[in-house]
C-alpha cells in the first residue's frame, strides 16, 4: 500500500492549477501551429495567429490565457494499492480557493444558481479507476462558453451508428458559432444518463491523437473529426477547416431500452495539465 | 468579398463612420469603451441605470467582457469577449440609451441584424479566447456602474487599436460564417 499525504496533494493540484492558467498544453501548441501554417480562409488564419499569440502574452506577462479563469475540473485516478487522504475534497477547494486568490484569478461561480448570488471558486471533483498503485492527477478548467455548449440526447437504442454519427455532427455544428473553435469533442455513449455525461468530460481531457483503444471507436472519432472540420465554421468561426483539435469518445455499458449520448465541447483555451504523484 | 482595415474613434459622433463598414472588415478601435454582460443588460432592460444614468452614450460601445482582476502593473487582467448571443434579447435597451457599437464573439440572432438596421449600429467580434493578448489594447480601466455586480459591474476601457471585425453592419448583412444556418451539415435549427 502507497500512502499519497495530503501535503504532497495540495502542493501538486498548487501548482498544476496555475501552470494552466498561462500555459497551453505541448499537444495543443503543436496542433495550433500546423493549423496556421495550412489554413487558407483570411480571416482564420488571423484567428489562428491571435491566438498563438494570446499563448506567447499569457506564458509571458503572466496573464491568464482568458478571462474565463473557469470552473476547474479535478480528475484523481487511483488503483486499489494507493491511500490517498480522507478529505480530498477539503483539500482540493481550498487549493482552488488559495491558488484563484494569489493568481488573482476571476470569481467566475456563484453559489446560487438562481439567485446569481455569493460569488465564490467552485471546482468539480471526479475519480476514475487507475492500475495497481498509479495516482494520476489531472485539471481541465473549464470557461462557461464551453460548458453552455453541452447537449444530452436519449436516442433510441435501435439507432445505428452511422445515425449516431450524423447525430453527433447536427449537434455540434451549430454550437461551433457560439464558442471559440477550433475546439476538442468530447462523447460520452452509454451508461446511464448522467454517466454519459461524465463520459463526455473525461474525454475532453484526453491528449490531441490520444485515438480510443477500440478500433471501432478510434474510426469513428477520425470519421466525426473530418466530418466535424468539413462543416466549415473554423477557426473562432472565421471559416476554412480548423472546427476541431479532435473528437474523443468513452463508451459504457447501457441498458437494452437506452442510448445516452452527451456531447460536450471543450474550447481552444484548454487549460489542461496531468501529473503522476 | 473585399474587406478592408479602418480605425474608429469611440464614441462615434459621426454616424457616417459606421456605414462604411461592412462584415469581414477590420477595425481597430480606440478611446472609450464601456465594458458589461448579462446582469448589466438585465437591469438596463428592467429600467435600472445607476450610476449610468445622466451620461451622454451617443455613439458609445459595449464590449461584452468580464476581465480577470488587474495585477500591479496593468490596468486590466484578461479582458477577451464572451458569447454576444446570450445578451440578443437584451440588446434593444442599450441601444435605446445610445449604444452604437458592439463588441463581443460568435454568432448572433436575426433579431439583432434587424436592431443594426433599426438603429444603424453595428456588431463587431474580436477574438475570442484571447484575453491576455486583449489586456495589451487597454491602457486604462475605471469602473463606473453597478459595482455591486463584481466581476460583472460596468467599467470603461480606454482602448487603443482595439482589434476586431465587423460581424453584422448598420445594413444587417452579417458574416457568413457566424451564420449556423449556412453551416455544412447543419439542416433545420434555428
Amino acid at each position: 500500500m502507497r500512502a499519497v499525504g495530503a501535503d504532497a496533494l495540495a502542493r501538486t493540484l498548487d501548482a498544476l492549477l496555475t501552470r494552466v492558467q498561462y500555459r497551453l498544453p505541448a499537444d495543443v501548441l503543436r496542433w495550433l501551429m500546423h493549423a496556421v501554417r495550412v489554413e487558407r480562409a483570411p480571416l482564420a488564419r488571423a484567428a489562428l495567429d491571435a491566438i498563438l499569440r494570446n499563448a506567447d502574452a499569457a506564458a509571458q506577462r503572466s496573464i491568464p490565457l482568458c478571462q474565463d479563469t473557469g470552473i476547474p475540473h479535478i480528475l484523481i485516478e487511483s488503483g486499489p494499492d494507493v491511500r490517498l487522504p480522507g478529505d480530498v475534497d477539503a483539500i482540493c477547494s481550498q487549493t482552488v480557493e488559495k491558488v484563484y486568490r494569489r493568481e488573482q484569478l476571476r470569481v467566475s461561480c456563484v453559489r446560487d444558481p438562481l439567485r446569481r448570488s455569493s460569488p465564490l471558486h467552485a471546482c468539480v471533483l471526479m475519480s476514475a479507476p487507475a492500475p495497481r498503485d498509479t495516482v494520476r492527477l489531472s485539471v481541465l478548467v473549464r470557461g462557461g462558453g464551453s460548458e453552455n455548449m453541452s447537449s444530452s440526447a436519449a436516442l433510441l437504442p435501435s439507432t445505428p451508428p452511422a445515425a449516431v454519427e450524423d447525430h453527433i455532427v447536427r449537434t455540434v455544428a451549430p454550437m461551433l458559432c457560439r464558442t471559440c473553435p477550433p475546439v476538442i469533442v468530447g462523447v460520452g455513449i452509454g451508461g446511464s444518463f448522467e454517466r454519459s455525461g461524465w463520459l463526455a468530460k473525461r474525454a475532453c481531457f484526453r491528449r490531441i491523437g490520444a485515438r480510443s483503444r477500440d478500433p471501432f471507436y478510434a474510426r469513428m472519432e477520425r470519421r466525426l473529426c473530418e466530418r466535424i472540420n468539413a462543416v466549415g465554421a473554423g477557426a473562432l468561426a472565421f471559416g476554412g477547416v480548423h472546427s476541431a483539435m479532435d473528437v474523443f469518445i468513452e463508451h459504457e455499458p447501457t441498458h437494452i431500452a437506452t442510448l445516452p449520448v452527451t456531447v460536450i465541447l471543450q474550447c481552444h483555451s484548454v487549460r489542461r495539465g496531468m501529473v503522476r504523484l | 468579398m473585399s474587406t478592408k482595415t479602418v480605425r474608429l474613434i469611440l464614441p462615434v459622433r459621426d454616424p457616417r463612420a459606421l456605414s462604411r463598414v461592412t462584415p469581414g472588415d477590420t477595425v481597430l478601435l480606440s478611446g472609450e469603451l464601456y465594458v458589461f454582460r448579462d446582469q448589466a443588460h438585465r437591469r438596463i432592460a428592467a429600467g435600472t441605470f445607476g450610476e449610468l444614468g445622466g451620461r451622454d452614450l451617443s455613439g458609445a460601445g459595449v464590449y461584452y467582457c468580464a476581465p480577470t482582476p488587474a495585477k500591479a502593473d496593468m490596468p486590466v487582467g484578461a479582458c477577451g469577449p464572451t458569447s454576444s448571443y446570450r445578451m440578443d434579447g437584451l440588446t434593444e435597451p442599450v441601444l435605446a440609451l445610445g449604444f452604437r457599437v458592439m463588441v463581443g464573439k460568435g454568432h448572433r440572432g436575426d433579431s439583432v441584424r434587424a436592431l443594426c438596421r433599426k438603429y444603424r449600429a453595428v456588431y463587431l467580434i474580436t477574438w475570442g479566447g484571447c484575453g491576455a493578448l486583449l489586456a495589451g489594447h487597454v491602457r486604462a480601466a475605471r469602473t463606473v456602474a453597478f459595482r455591486d455586480l463584481g466581476t460583472e459591474a460596468i467599467s470603461v476601457f480606454a482602448v487603443e487599436d482595439f482589434p476586431v471585425v465587423v460581424g453584422i453592419d448598420v445594413r444587417g448583412a452579417a458574416l457568413s460564417t457566424c451564420c449556423p444556418r449556412r453551416l455544412k451539415g447543419v439542416s433545420d435549427e434555428s
